[in-house]
């Protein structure tokens, strides 16, 4: 494996979530794209005192533990589909994927073909049964059957992990993200985020998170539209003229319109198809999404709208790829003296903005691109707060008697002690290189979280002892591979050779965690065992049907 | 399907019962039978539709990336990889349709008509 395969690796993973990257990209600036874009600015305070708004509205509904988790079950169809589309199109998604464009090409799309393609596996298989089957978290879905304290104990642990890994990501990503585009100082940024994020949490629960995160979705598509729109309508409206412009101005010209070396090793390649389609199956901020609708039929067609607008969201983010390459590659005004980018290549779609919209379409991006951040580490504090607050403290401490106020008291206090945690993790972790995190935090939910959940709905022979060794065994090989993986013993740690030569753990820690379940289930003999197996068909029954709540 | 907000009453599946409590007759039932097995056939079916065409195309991109870097005209800059990429889009968002559609009609009135068998 090359380095500069490897660092392509890192790219991939980064323009996930984005703005990862940023930590590589930062490191050729010489100095911030724009220091206190004042239209940016005043966009992006229009913004935050809506959402504070929203918040308030919001607040007034937020009586009861089911409001604040689920907002009560009456988000519709169409409105989560949104809101799940909000969750996917990140500015990960336009900042990163336009990147990936920019510098690869046709690498650009195979990326967000993975991204796209988990929707299916997650609609057919686990979004309506875990709506018939479970209340406000995945935990309330694998524990049905199985010995309650265990099973839950071990899904919020997991989820907790992977929430606060995210939550890093996301918060690195935003302080540089805001350093870049509004000048303001890192530590300022992140504060605020965290501040930001508490707030909308705490008082508004799950409506806030949802309108905000809906409101940012049809900014972003319309903000990527007339993008689109525009760098179309300098090339007459035809994409062959928009390619050979860019085959034109790109250093590796025709070679753009092929695959290049994004995925050189099948091995790699499949891993990472493997944590791309399951691991989003097994993330707790997108699964609890599927709590706030009424019903299993309204689960599934907020899928259908949610793959119709993120797809429809990448086509456009790729074809703003491609006018990058031909509208800011060529152009001086977006390149420092040495012929870099300003602001590194993360920046191409922030230029692109200027170049087609000028400076008040570019402080729209702008406050658009941070807005997002905001609204996915709102979604992220309240999945990690509820399974502290519904599956640790209601169930495992409490053992089921807790009061609904003191359920929401937790989940409350939980929200403070993650924002405090999210902004100091965010500040320790600052010169960090943590590309590998988003990397691991896919691996680890296609290891733990999902097989334990895909099992528990589908195999009868499922028992607690092999869900939570399983489970642990599968999260516990996606941390270790990672770690022993080129991206951490070599980038991160400075070893000469890498232990695990694959970028990716998830082929081999998805097939540890699919086995060990198996295995501790099977040689499970014991009383407890036989009792849960027997219960799979009531679970069936109430899985199919989806009476349990009604009847 | 009409039921406004679950009421989430406190059911019995949040209680680890022991022993544990009978299996529900409907198991027993031909029409529960018949939607299980119809239902399972058909998710699983699209699911491993959905894998093998994404897993064919990422391992084309892998072991022969020059098939879809081939110029769809001569001449012309669009290679074959941009409409099979694009493609890749348009089929994921029909397979979801296709789901929608057919659970939408067909297994939600086979669902509905077991309820109401029950109710009664």
């Amino acid at each position: 494996m090359t380095r500069m395969s490897q660092w392509r690796g890192a790219l991939l993973f980064c323009a996930f979530n984005a703005l990862t990257a940023l930590p590589a990209a930062a490191a050729e600036t010489v100095a911030p794209a724009r220091s206190h874009n004042p239209i940016a600015i005043g966009m992006f305070l229009l913004f935050v005192a809506s959402t504070l708004f929203i918040t308030r509205w919001a607040a007034r509904k937020n009586n009861s533990v089911s409001d604040h988790y689920a907002a009560g079950g009456k988000i519709t169809a169409f409105q989560n589909g949104w809101a799940i589309a909000g969750d996917y199109m990140s500015a990960a998604s336009l900042l990163g994927i336009s990147a990936l464009v920019f510098t690869s090409g046709y690498d650009g799309l195979i990326y967000s073909i993975g991204f796209l393609a988990s929707w299916p596996v997650i609609l057919f298989l686990i979004a309506e049964p875990l709506r018939n089957l479970g209340r406000y978290t995945l935990a309330d879905v694998v524990s049905y059957r199985l010995q309650q304290r265990p099973i839950r104990a071990f899904a919020a642990s997991s989820s907790i992990v992977i929430v606060l890994l995210y939550l890093v990501s996301q918060m690195v990503g935003a302080g540089k993200l805001v350093e870049l585009l509004f000048g303001f100082n890192y530590t300022v940024a992140v504060v605020m985020v965290g501040v930001l994020m508490v707030v909308y949490v705490f008082f508004g629960g799950m409506l806030a998170t949802t309108w905000i995160q809906i409101i940012k979705a049809a900014l972003l598509l319309a903000g990527a539209a007339f993008m689109a729109f525009m760098v179309l309508s300098r090339f007459g409206f035809s994409m062959n003229a928009l390619f050979a412009q860019a085959i034109l101005a790109h250093p590796k010209h025709a070679a753009i319109m092929s695959p290049g070396g994004l995925v050189s090793d099948p091995v790699s390649a499949v891993s990472l198809g493997l944590a791309l389609i399951f691991g989003t199956a097994g993330l707790p901020h997108i699964l609890m999404r599927f709590f706030t609708v009424s019903d299993a039929k309204a689960a599934r067609k907020s899928i259908l709208y949610a793959t119709g607008i993120v797809g429809i969201g990448y086509a456009l983010i790729i074809i703003i790829g491609f006018g990058t390459i031909a509208l800011v590659a060529t152009d001086p005004h977006y390149h420092t003296a040495s012929g870099a980018v300003i602001g590194g290549v993360n920046m191409v779609a922030i230029h692109l903005a200027h170049a087609v919209g000028g400076n008040v379409f570019l402080g729209f991006i702008c406050a658009v691109a941070f807005s997002t951040i905001l609204a996915v580490v709102a979604g992220l504090t309240l999945a990690g707060s509820s399974a502290v607050s519904h599956d640790l403290y209601a169930n495992v401490i409490r053992r089921g008697a807790a009061t609904d106020r003191e359920e929401m008291h937790v989940s409350r206090i939980t929200t403070l002690v993650l924002g405090v945690l999210a902004i100091l993790l965010g500040i320790a972790f600052e010169k960090q290189n943590i590309a590998f995190i988003v990397s691991l935090t896919f691996s680890i939910a296609a290891s733990s979280n999902f097989p334990v959940l895909l099992l528990s709905i589908y195999w009868r022979g499922l028992t607690t002892r092999g869900a939570v060794l399983g489970g642990s065994l599968g999260l516990i090989s996606a941390v270790t591979l990672t770690i022993l993986s080129p991206t951490v013993w070599v980038q991160v740690l400075g070893h000469a050779h890498a232990i695990y030569p694959y970028e990716y753990p998830a082929l081999f820690s998805m097939i540890m965690a699919f086995a060990g379940v198996f295995f501790f289930s099977i040689t499970d003999t014991s009383a407890r065992g036989a009792s849960e197996r027997a219960l799979y068909g009531n679970q069936l029954v109430d899985c199919e049907l989806g009476m349990a709540k009604h009847g | 399907m009409k039921h406004g907000a679950p009421t989430y009453s406190m059911s019995a599946q949040y209680v680890a019962t022991d022993p544990p409590p009978a299996a529900n007759p409907l198991l027993d039932d031909p029409r529960f039978r018949a939607l299980v097995r119809q239902r399972r056939t058909f998710s699983w079916t699209l699911t491993i539709l959905m894998l093998v065409v994404y897993f064919a195309f990422i391992l084309t991109l892998a072991f022969a990336p020059a098939l879809l870097g081939r110029p769809i005209v001569d001449g012309s800059p669009a290679t074959w990889g941009i409409p099979v990429g694009f493609g890749m889009f348009v089929f994921t968002f029909v397979l979801v349709a296709v789901y929608v559609a057919r659970v939408n009609t067909l297994h939600d009135h086979a669902v509905n008509e077991i309820r109401q068998g029950v109710r009664q």
